[in-house]
């Protein structure tokens, strides 16, 4: 994460990480759409209704789009101190065991997001107008590539628990 | 079954996955809705929770912050705030202990994570010690112990956390960190003095002068006054925290590209790939947080607490030292992000009916307390960063770091009992 890589790799990386990719298109939509509110309001003294409302969705579209990145590339949020005293299986199988539990969730997340995407059809947001069940949409379609995602480490932790490997850490 | 009991058997349960590894945001959201399930409330009622749950303009803030903080990183800025802090602070017993110190301060003016501090200016800080020969323990702990500045001198991103959750006034937060962002300093610079005047770190052959030393200052002048436009831009009710934010960006685009010009395209790449990931590592744990606290709120939790801490304590001292005691220990297990999350909402309220204390010095403590937590094993996001800057093994970063907790301490006594260290720049204008 830290260790800056050669300028060709960089670049790959846009499109190898098309998650982050976007969420970095959003983090600088953020700049421009907030300065342009700086502008308008000091400057102009004619603030706009509109873009207070478009980051705040877009804030939680770029969360829950770099959410389903940090899934494939094991970047959450977490206690790394237990894992490194194991062995190399006893890793897989603890990861097999979480993999479960995280499908268990994201599961009831994209089934509890269809519900909510049916009830709410007709409401809409003050500024834009945008469906509202629209802008939270991408709570169950994240959790919908999150489990794709952990289904695939699913079986490559079965099978390395299957496999096994003779060595320590 | 009593809800808050099963509740409790929930947390418990969670604690334990979270410490073999779980992932954090799962756990919380997991045990959400778990609990939603299992008392017939519809699940969509969480999938509204976390889709509302960041539409806040005010939580754009911390992204922003971010931002600015890794676009000062990214330049050569922290260099040259460090050859200034050399010169200023480098010959007092201590030698390059105080320097760090010192950079770490300024720093803390530009960036409002230590995150921010340790992988940036530490990773630079730890090598030039380590260079003029200084022990690997010292270097990492000064490093470490120093970047607890950043969240307490504005700008500051847990402080904008706590400011949202608790409603308190994030301009008032800001201006009360200010003079303990200096006690900190003064008590980590006398443990300094101390250690390094018995060790012999003196910096002999340097070059000073009067002249070097206002060079020095004028090169590292535009960083240095970040904090004044971001701050007096605030007071003066001229910038929301969010518009400061983005203030703060374009300014460190302005140094980084315009004046400074060493920030090329694929160096921003860099930075702009570790924003986004830091900030959406954070963001998501938040937003599932935040349905967690929901979830507490609807299970009553937040109430029975405060009936039981009011039926407990009787004075505003032992109830402060409680807190403190019990952040010091939960933030050795839980991420900093969390705590502030879940514990402001519900401390805040209790402190202010029951003791009346004023919410700005609460916060101040509270998120200084949980910046202390981090440097504690095993959860502490800074001593992982140490770890892969120093490669040294992970006990020994956290052996190393152990006794500059004491002046961290020390400094945080200072502030808790002595409230108008925090209260006295902020009562001076009005908030």
């Amino acid at each position: 994460m830290f260790a800056p890589p050669d300028d060709t790799r960089r670049w790959a990386r846009l499109w190898k990480e098309p998650e982050f990719a976007l969420a970095q298109l959003i983090l600088w939509l953020f700049v421009a759409l907030t300065s342009l509110q700086v502008i308008m309001r000091y400057v102009f003294n004619a603030p706009l209704t509109w873009p207070e409302e478009l980051t705040q969705i877009l804030l939680v579209w770029m969360t829950f789009i770099a959410a389903i990145g940090l899934s494939r590339k094991g970047l959450h949020i977490r206690v790394e101190f237990v894992e490194e005293l194991m062995g190399r299986r006893g890793r897989h199988a603890v990861e097999l065991v979480f993999n479960l539990l995280t499908l268990v969730f994201l599961a009831f997340l994209a089934v509890g997001g269809w519900e909510m995407y049916q009830q709410l059809q007709f409401e809409r947001t003050a500024a834009l107008r945008i469906n509202i069940n629209i802008v939270y949409a991408v709570v169950p379609l994240s959790a919908a590539a999150m489990f794709v995602t952990h289904l695939v480490q699913l079986i490559g932790n079965f099978a390395g628990v299957l496999r096994g490997a003779p060595d320590g850490p | 079954m009593d809800l808050s009991l099963f509740l409790i058997g929930l947390i418990v349960a969670s604690l334990v996955l979270v410490l073999g590894g779980y992932p954090l945001a799962f756990a919380l959201g997991g045990l959400s809705i778990l609990y939603l399930w299992w008392n017939d409330f519809p699940i969509s009622f969480a999938v509204v929770e976390l889709g509302g749950s960041l539409q806040n303009f005010t939580m754009l803030a911390i992204p922003l912050f971010m931002l600015s903080g890794a676009l000062m990183n990214a330049g050569r800025i922290t260099e040259r705030i460090f050859a200034f802090a050399k010169l200023l602070v480098g010959r007092i017993p201590g030698g390059l202990g105080h320097v760090n110190i010192f950079a770490s301060l300024v720093f803390a003016g530009m960036s409002g994570s230590v995150l921010a501090d340790v992988a940036g200016l530490g990773r630079m800080e730890y090598k030039a010690m380590r260079d003029e020969g200084y022990k690997p323990d010292f270097a990492m702990g000064v490093t470490l112990s120093s970047a607890a500045i950043g969240p307490i001198l504005p700008p500051s991103v847990p402080m904008v956390l706590f400011g949202l959750v608790a409603e308190v006034s994030i301009t008032g937060l800001f201006l009360g960190g200010i003079l303990p962002a200096f006690v900190i300093t003064a008590c980590l610079m006398v443990y300094v003095f101390l250690v390094g005047r018995r060790h012999g770190y003196y910096s002999r052959d340097m070059d000073w002068s009067f002249g070097r030393l206002g060079v020095a200052f004028l090169k590292a002048l535009p960083p240095l006054l970040t904090p004044v436009l971001i701050v007096g831009g605030m007071v003066l009710g001229i910038f929301s925290p969010t518009e400061a934010a983005v203030v703060a960006v374009l300014y460190a685009l302005l140094l980084a590209v315009v004046v400074y010009r060493d920030l090329g395209f694929t160096a921003f790449l860099d930075v702009s790939r570790d924003v986004v990931i830091g900030t959406t590592r954070l963001l998501f744990v938040i937003a599932m947080s935040l349905l967690f606290g929901w979830v507490l709120s609807v299970g009553r939790m937040p109430q029975e607490l405060a009936l039981w801490i009011g039926g407990t304590f009787d004075s505003q001292w032992a109830f402060l030292l409680l807190l403190m005691a019990v952040i010091l220990f939960l933030g050795a297990i839980i991420a900093d992000a969390i705590l502030l999350l879940i514990l402001a909402p519900m401390i805040v309220p209790i402190a202010v009916a029951n003791y009346g204390m004023d919410p700005l010095h609460l916060g101040v403590v509270m998120v200084f307390t949980i910046m202390i937590g981090q440097f504690t094993p095993p959860m502490g996001m800074s001593l992982f960063i140490m770890r892969d800057i120093t490669g040294l093994p992970f006990t020994k970063v956290c052996l190393a770091v152990a006794p500059f907790l004491l002046p961290l301490i020390v400094a945080l006594l200072v502030m808790a009992y002595v409230p108008s260290v925090v209260l006295a720049i902020p009562r001076a204008l009005g908030f």
